[in-house]
């Protein structure tokens, strides 16, 4: 499989991380400074790529998501600017409360905020097109 | 192999066990045959041994393998034959004071369980654990209840054990190897927690990923190397073949349970309308005939040591399932399981559960491509499949499993569907192996099933979808499929078979052959013995009456009996039992 390089400019300035290594899960605020990932968590990062990866900020998200099946890396830019283009009716709000261990550290807020996008398919139920995880 | 001796010295029973009969206040745990399979790690832990790092399987009679066999066979002619069995082992008691049955083991026998250790471990290790135990063992003098004749006395010690279940696997020199298929008995219940299921709270079959997670550990697989390593799960077996899920497609009439429909071919009456009942957790050996069989894992009960009642897999049942590989990965994996069969698996494995016995069925080359033309195809999930689409979401309908189909095939916009029965399945391991933090995952069902053609209806080579593996998690099984060309036959019929027990067959010893032999003539002779007894019971008036025993002896039936259960007894003494019969005082 390619190589795959983290590409700094895209991710949002300060944020959340969150991804599925091989043995752990991180979860984690970083900060982007001189073009480098400073986080907890980087030293994992350089030598391991997880299986998906969550950077986020209040207003937008960037992912990436190993398909191993098509040897290929997704990428998404998902922002809140292009939420306000979208169909009211089919943004639905969900917030979640975060764990005690987690958010009794640092950085980490005690609620964090998911957008789902639905859509409609051909047969007409509602179908996830995709979701947004925001501080 | 090393396994823990139990020589009952005087009779043992045991409070408190989760499978303590009505009216037992001290029971001895049994299979489902009636023979006693004591989770004795947990005894010994509760004395005080320390077994860290040992796991310490079920204590079974001497014989054990070839036991079960024999008891299977005579249960299934004369299903009474169970207490007679559990009799070849244990007393019984009914104690009149305190109104409630003793049973107890039966003191002169012997008990073995294997130990096993974390896979990897070092001989130095491993040698220093045994050594610790040995000394442990010698000085537990009695375990169980201690009440009038049960003393609870017994003798441990650590003994060598053949290595009965391997037969020796020749590999050749010339070959390439690219997949070993195996066959996994259950020798104690084994437990696969999935605590959200509906139905079972254990997996009914075995995951590849636990597979593929003791070979990892067994080989010290890395990394690279690790990707070409592909486990599927491991599936019930009828003794010759590992069986499949049914397709979604395949359900039976609610009313009627032998008739079948087949919805995803051709035929069906619209003017009859029948109410359908799923076949789902069902497996089958074969989707083609008018007479599909199917048949279900069976579960139990069982309670772990912290008290966690879970769902588990019967003991005695066979899953097989495939590993494929590179050629040195499989010869690695063959060599493996001839020096440790025996190993542990599953949820609770440490308290002696999960104990299985590993055997090599065949180890197979690549097959060499061919051309396999067909108009119409059905494509079968076999496994739970995850495919993601462009967007890094899970894709969970038939159109995005046709996608895949295309794509495998180069026929991209190509294919349609002309009939199609899929299904969701929510995925919860990510959410259990990261302690909830873990996302839950859509995938689309096992079982579901296609049947596809060319738009415009030229045939088309299935070979590279005719047993293949799509989408992520494939090195666990997931996503592996299977392609038949379509077959009709909406109407058609079905039939449960119970799943195979102890179907695997393992070479004989010839001390293996006399201990079966010895127990199956003696249970024999109990199940004669309980016969004439019984036909005495119905003289016993007559007698008392005063008619004498040469005209109340109905020897015809007694040397009927005689040929059926024990030809090698002399008739002499089937006759002092009906006189004892006749004379006895007690029912």
């Amino acid at each position: 499989m390619m190589p795959f390089n983290i590409p700094v400019e895209k991710l949002p300035e300060k944020g959340l991380f969150m991804a599925y290594f091989k043995d752990c899960l991180v979860f984690e605020p970083y900060e982007v400074k001189d073009g480098r990932i400073l986080c907890e968590g980087s030293a994992l990062l350089e030598n391991e790529l997880p299986e998906e990866g969550h950077f986020f900020s209040e207003t937008m998200e960037y992912r990436f998501v190993v398909r191993k099946s098509r040897k290929d890396v997704i990428e998404l830019i998902l922002t809140e600017d292009e939420e306000k283009k979208m169909d009211p009716d089919l943004l639905f709000y969900d917030e979640g409360l975060v764990r005690e261990e987690f958010s009794a550290k640092e950085g980490i807020p005690g609620r964090l905020r998911v957008i789902n996008r639905y859509r409609y398919s051909e047969n007409d139920t509602l179908v996830l097109k995709n979701y947004r995880i925001s501080m | 192999m090393i396994s823990i001796e139990m020589r009952t010295i005087g009779e043992v029973s045991f409070e408190n066990s989760v499978k303590t009969t009505e009216g037992y206040h001290y029971d001895i745990p049994c299979d489902r045959f009636g023979i006693p399979c004591i989770p004795i790690g947990r005894v010994l832990s509760e004395l005080g041994v320390d077994l860290k790092g040992v796991t310490v399987g079920f204590a079974h009679p001497d014989g054990y393998m070839g036991l079960a066999v024999e008891a299977g066979k005579m249960i299934s002619q004369y299903p009474e034959a169970i207490s007679f069995i559990r009799g070849y082992f244990t007393n019984t008691r009914f104690l009149e004071k305190e109104n409630y049955s003793v049973r107890s083991l039966k003191s002169g026998q012997r008990y073995f369980a294997t130990l096993s250790f974390s896979v990897g471990e070092s001989e130095q290790s491993i040698v220093a654990k045994e050594e610790a135990l040995k000394a442990a063992l010698s000085g537990i003098k009695k375990i169980g209840v201690n009440m009038g004749e049960v003393t609870g006395e017994v003798s441990f010690s650590l003994v060598e054990t053949d290595d009965l279940f391997v037969e020796h696997q020749t590999l050749s020199d010339l070959c390439s190897y690219h997949a070993v298929d195996y066959s996994v008995l259950l020798v104690t219940p084994t437990c696969f927690y999935q605590p959200y299921a509906d139905g079972p709270s254990t997996s009914l079959y075995i995951p590849g990923g636990v597979i593929r997670e003791l070979l990892r550990k067994a080989l010290s697989i890395e990394g690279e190397d690790g990707e070409e390593l592909i486990c599927t799960n491991a599936y019930i077996g009828d003794g010759q073949k590992r069986l499949l899920p049914v397709p979604a497609c395949a359900t039976l009439v609610k009313n009627d349970k032998t008739q079948l429909r087949y919805r995803i071919a051709p035929g069906r009456d619209p003017h009859r309308s029948e109410q359908p009942a799923g076949l789902s957790d069902r497996y089958t050996g074969d989707t083609e005939s008018h007479l599909i069989t199917y048949t279900s894992p069976e579960t139990e009960r069982i309670r772990s040591i912290d008290g966690t009642m879970a769902d588990a897999l019967t003991a005695g049942q066979t899953f097989r399932g495939t590993v494929y590989g590179s050629d040195e990965q499989i010869r690695r994996i063959v060599e493996y399981f001839q020096k440790h069969a025996i190993t542990n698996l599953g949820t609770f494995a440490e308290e002696g559960f999960g104990e299985v016995c590993v055997k090599i069925d065949a180890v197979r080359e690549q097959a060499p491509k061919a051309t396999v033309l067909a108009d119409t195809f059905d494509v079968c999930c076999l496994s739970d499949t995850l495919l993601l689409n462009e967007e890094g979401m899970p894709a969970v309908s038939a159109e995005d499993l046709l996608g895949e189909i295309e794509y495998i095939l180069n026929m991209q916009g190509e294919l349609t569907i002309e009939s199609k029965y899929t299904g969701i399945y929510k995925d919860y391991s990510k959410n259990i192996r990261w302690d909830h933090d873990g996302v839950i995952v859509r995938c689309i069902a096992r079982g579901a099933i296609l049947r596809v053609k060319r738009k415009d209806n030229k045939p088309v080579n299935i070979f590279p979808i005719l047993h293949t593996f799509i989408g992520e998690h494939v090195n666990e099984g997931w996503g592996e499929i299977r392609t038949v060309p379509a077959r009709d036959g909406y109407y058609r019929l079905a039939m449960q078979t119970a799943p195979a027990y102890y179907a695997v067959s393992f070479p004989d010893s010839l001390r293996q052959m006399k201990l079966s032999a010895l127990f199956v003539a003696i249970v024999m002779e109990d199940i004669l013995k309980s016969r004439i007894k019984g036909l005495a019971l119905v003289d016993r008036e007559e007698y008392r009456k005063g008619v004498p025993v040469s005209e109340l002896k109905p020897e015809e039936i007694l040397m009927e009996y005689r040929e059926r259960y024990a030809p090698q007894l002399p008739v002499r003494m089937l006759f002092e039992w009906y006189e004892e019969g006749l004379k006895d005082d007690a029912v």
